[in-house]
């Protein structure tokens, strides 16, 4: 057979893998949304409803956030590490990205054990320390899952920076934060885009952190959850999965724009 | 040649996990049956070895079985559930159940079952606190529903989400009743709830038995068969307290799933739950049996004395399903 007959071959099961796990379950998605009691009104009624409103805007802003965060620990974190070669670097890297290992819920289970009632917090300093069932407490978990997530995009695109940009800047007598404002950022915000986006879809998408924490948090997938399970309202379940995945890919799509088409600057 | 034979293959092995795999070992599905839920676990190993029927656990609530019920009315999967008496009653109106009476159905009391079969109560309990002592760091063991907004249990309050859990909304209906409210009139529940939440109460939405146990809730909207199993089979001083104001005693009910996958399997699990074997085993857990079984001596014992059970009343379980919707929508958006 001809070579392109074979490529065509090999990708099949691709393409049965894309259409069976992507295209159609997205299909039956919106289809489903549209089956409730009110058709396809259904999206006027969230958009009118303030707990979704208020609940969307939440998981929004803490997406952002933890995404801020993990941002600025990673890069700096990351900096350190590619310039740096010590003892122990290469131990110190594995435990840093060994959160990828966890699901959402051991992760939940490690801030209780942190941070919660008989958590390592409240029995150092007594008095009712107790942040795992708060808002902080989640943002922590969200941050603990997206470190590793972003550190290793910005540690590859760290690699690729041309030291001799930097040595200009600083024969040039910028001080460290102009350095890192005018040359540093600006190479890996490529990089950093990507990372970052990564870790803001992975945070509005995260059930399981809130779920194991379980209290007055809402985030949508927890507003998806019960309404999956208040007398299964599956065509209001369905409706704010597609918000939350048009959300999601707006403000993707506004951080890639805001990017634009700079390459990282390197040898 | 033999790149076309490779390609085959290698497409054959991507897409071999399509292929249907060997049938699996279970004889029947039951949803809603956790192992720390009322003592499951023995009811389930029992159901394995007297009856022959290998049913797995399954760590669902009401809530979530029904929709899952629901959701898979096309082709269902359960062959028996089992939930709180709304949710069963609920499971008529979609459609999900169908009527079936075991052996001993006729000696359920009347308010206890549906009169066609489609729900029948296989035990019941009483809400109240379930505390542990240990963890209160050497508060009082609250006796009454208001005790707990008293700032000395703060963060030590949890109760399962109402809008999710059968045992949450039956909370609620029992802190209702407490406070004068009625089921056509959920105003004080709201407002009780409100007050809690300044006491920065846990809502979880699953059993909570682990976290009890442990300490990191010391005090448990729950009912009394998982406090006493607590505590007089676990280490650690735990107490069961039916609340001064009131509470309410509720059923929890099981049914066959229409056009059940094993449907005489379903059966004869439903058999054995309702004989006196199963209702038993039950009675070993401190639930109340449904059917008018002898409780053993030393088991009668451990119950808190009847006088305290006089404050437990039963409700139009009819109506508390009819409301039950109405009620969760209500806390969603009232309570903070």
């Amino acid at each position: 057979m001809s070579s392109r007959q074979f490529v065509a071959l090999c990708l099949v099961p691709l393409a049965i893998f894309a259409l069976t796990f992507l295209a159609l379950p997205l299909v039956r998605l919106v289809l489903a949304s549209g089956e409730g009691e009110a058709g396809w009104g259904i999206y006027w009624q969230i958009l009118h409803t303030p707990r979704y409103l208020t609940t969307l805007v939440q998981t929004v802003l803490v997406s952002v956030s933890v995404t801020t965060a993990a941002l600025a620990v990673s890069t700096t974190a990351g900096l350190f590490l590619t310039r740096n070669r010590f003892r122990g670097r290469a131990v110190l890297l594995s435990i840093l990205t060994l959160p990828l290992a966890f699901p959402g819920v051991v992760v939940g289970f490690m801030i209780i054990l942190l941070g919660g009632r008989q958590g390592l917090f409240n029995t150092i300093f007594p008095g009712h320390v107790v942040f795992a069932y708060s808002i902080f407490g989640l943002f922590l978990g969200y941050l603990y899952f997206s470190i590793p997530r972003v550190l290793l995009t910005v540690m590859a695109a760290a690699e690729k920076i041309d030291p001799a940009l930097e040595e200009a800047a600083r024969t040039l007598g910028a001080p460290p934060h102009r350095v890192l404002r005018d040359v540093l950022i600006p190479a890996l915000a490529p990089a950093l885009v990507a990372a970052g986006a990564i870790a803001f879809a992975t945070a509005m998408g995260a059930f399981g952190t809130a779920f194991t924490l379980a209290t007055n948090i809402d985030v949508l997938p927890m507003v998806i959850y019960t309404e999956f399970t208040l007398s299964a309202n599956i065509a209001m379940a369905a409706a704010l999965s597609v918000l939350l995945g048009i959300v999601t890919w707006g403000m993707l799509f506004l951080a890639r724009s805001f990017s634009g088409s700079t390459i990282a600057a390197g040898g | 040649m033999k790149h076309t034979v490779l390609a085959v293959l290698f497409a054959t092995a991507i897409a071999a996990p399509a292929f249907p795999t060997a049938a699996f070992a279970e004889d029947a599905v039951c949803y809603n049956c956790p192992p720390e839920w009322a003592d499951w676990a023995s009811m389930l190993k029992a159901l394995d070895e007297q009856a022959g029927i290998t049913m797995p656990h399954d760590n669902k609530n009401s809530g979530q079985a029904l929709s899952q019920m629901i959701a898979e009315k096309a082709s269902p999967v359960a062959d028996v559930a089992y939930y709180g008496v709304t949710t069963g009653i609920q499971a008529i109106k979609e459609g999900v159940v169908q009527p079936y009476k075991p052996a001993g159905f006729d000696e359920i009391p009347d308010g206890l079952k549906d009169p066609e079969g489609n729900w029948f109560a296989v035990h019941y309990g009483t809400l109240g606190m379930f505390v542990n002592v240990d963890a209160l760091a050497g508060a009082p063991v609250p006796q009454c529903w208001a005790d707990l907004t008293k700032p000395e249990y703060k963060a030590m309050v949890g109760y399962l989400d109402p809008a999710s859990a059968f045992v949450g909304y039956a909370g609620a209906v029992a802190v209702n009743q407490a406070f004068g409210g009625d089921l056509t009139n959920f105003d004080p529940a709201i407002k009780y709830f409100n007050d809690l939440a300044a006491n920065s109460p846990l809502v979880p939405k699953q059993t909570s038995y682990a976290r009890v146990v442990s300490g990191e809730i010391p005090i448990l909207f729950d009912y009394d068969f998982n406090a006493y199993r607590a505590k007089y089979n676990e280490g650690g001083n735990y107490e069961f307290v039916l609340p001064c104001e009131g509470t309410i005693r509720v059923p929890y009910v099981m049914s066959l799933v229409a056009d059940a996958p094993h449907a005489e399997t379903g059966k004869k699990a439903l058999d054995f739950i309702l004989s006196d074997e199963g209702q038993a085993i039950w009675t070993n857990a401190y639930l109340k049996p449904a059917r008018p079984v002898e409780l053993p001596a030393d088991v009668a014992g451990r119950f808190l004395p009847d006088s305290e059970y006089e404050r437990a009343v039963a409700v139009d379980y009819a109506a508390m399903a009819a409301a039950q919707a109405a009620f969760g929508d209500r806390y969603l958006s009232e309570v903070k």
